[in-house]
């Protein structure tokens, strides 16, 4: 019973920090599910995967009513990612996993820290386009436009090759892509990432759940302590200000490009 | 209705009935328990449908295409696995 209070109020801070950055919070599930809870790295996975979809799902449902979750976009950039993560499946039988880390680490790192020291995102306001964005943050009216499509688009290739590659959402890439290359508020990359995240979650959940791999009794505390979760984190960044959202997925990304580096150096993470 | 408003209704709606039907099906102890997971699994899948079907509806064409070639291709990688 304690066990599944531990897994219950773990999912909170998991489902508010994935929320509220965009980026899923699978990975910390992972951690959780395996070093505390102490189980096999593949039912680890599976509620992890489960967490990921529940917490796209709440946390798009609020953010759309904001009108922050671009679907447009989303459906565009869908399709890049989800043809890299095919690609990936390929490039792994020829390129070895530690350098595809090796390079994610590094790319990691270098978002992390840009997002770090240029707290302030610098929108470009181009033609406006089907694609085009406008939310209230607070009393102001955010418009935007979408820039450098077509180097978003490659790059959203990119992030699916590698999250294919290394078994990752993807949310840590997407939103910097967006962000940094394709220059989206970070409110509304971080809400767009969220939406996406969860498809990329359910295509891998479905084997898993064929496999018998869920462990659906700890599914229950997961998702519910997830739904709660991801409330507060779609609070915080509906009414957060940017320069703190920015500087804790700076951070978040930082801390990830260690643990890609290491692992491709042959330090065993998990 | 906007498409956002349906897209949002439709994912919290699912949610909630799923997180339902599961704990239902761990207090009775059938086959709920999975016929509830297996629904929230698919929600994504069900979010990207109904964009399909209103981008068809709004005549946004480019749009239809991309959620359709999403579409295909989650199937394809999934079968693949």
């Amino acid at each position: 019973m304690i066990q599944l209070i531990y897994i219950f109020l773990f999912s909170i801070l998991a489902g508010s920090i994935g929320s509220m950055v965009g980026i899923g919070g699978g990975f910390l599930m992972i951690l959780f599910f395996t070093l505390v809870i102490k189980l096999p790295i593949r039912y680890a996975v599976a509620l992890s995967l489960i967490s990921i979809i529940a917490s796209s799902s709440i946390a798009t449902s609020f953010y759309l009513h904001e009108k922050m979750t671009n679907i447009r976009l989303a459906i565009v950039l869908e399709t890049a990612t989800c043809t890299g993560a095919i690609l990936g499946a390929f490039i792994a039988l020829i390129i070895p996993t530690s350098i595809i880390e090796g390079i994610l680490g590094i790319t990691l790192l270098y978002a992390g820290i840009l997002l770090l020291l240029n707290p302030i995102s610098h929108e470009v306001i181009t033609k406006p386009s089907k694609l085009s964005g406008e939310y209230y943050d607070g009393n102001n009216l955010v418009k935007y436009s979408v820039s450098r499509i077509k180097l978003g688009l490659f790059a959203s290739l990119f992030a699916g090759m590698i999250s294919g590659i290394v078994g990752i959402g993807g949310g840590i890439i997407k939103v910097p892509i967006m962000n940094l290359i394709m220059k989206i508020p970070i409110k509304a990359a971080a809400a767009t990432s969220n939406f996406m995240v969860g498809l990329t979650a359910s295509a891998s959940a479905i084997v898993y759940f064929i496999k018998e791999m869920i462990d659906f009794q700890l599914a229950i505390p997961t998702v519910l302590g997830i739904i709660i979760g991801a409330m507060i984190g779609t609070h915080f960044l509906i009414h957060g200000k940017p320069l703190y959202l920015r500087r804790i997925l700076g951070l978040i990304l930082s801390l990830f490009s260690i643990i890609f580096i290491l692992k491709a150096l042959g330090v065993v993470i998990l | 209705m906007r498409i956002e408003n349906i897209v949002s209704l439709i994912l919290r709606i699912n949610v909630i009935v799923s997180i339902i039907i599961m704990i239902i099906g761990y207090l009775t102890g059938s086959n709920l328990l999975w016929i509830g997971t297996l629904l929230l699994i698919i929600t994504p899948l069900l979010r990207t449908f109904s964009a399909l079907i209103i981008f068809l509806y709004e005549k946004e064409i480019l749009f239809f295409f991309s959620a359709l070639y999403v579409l295909i291709i989650f199937i394809i990688s999934a079968l693949m696995i």
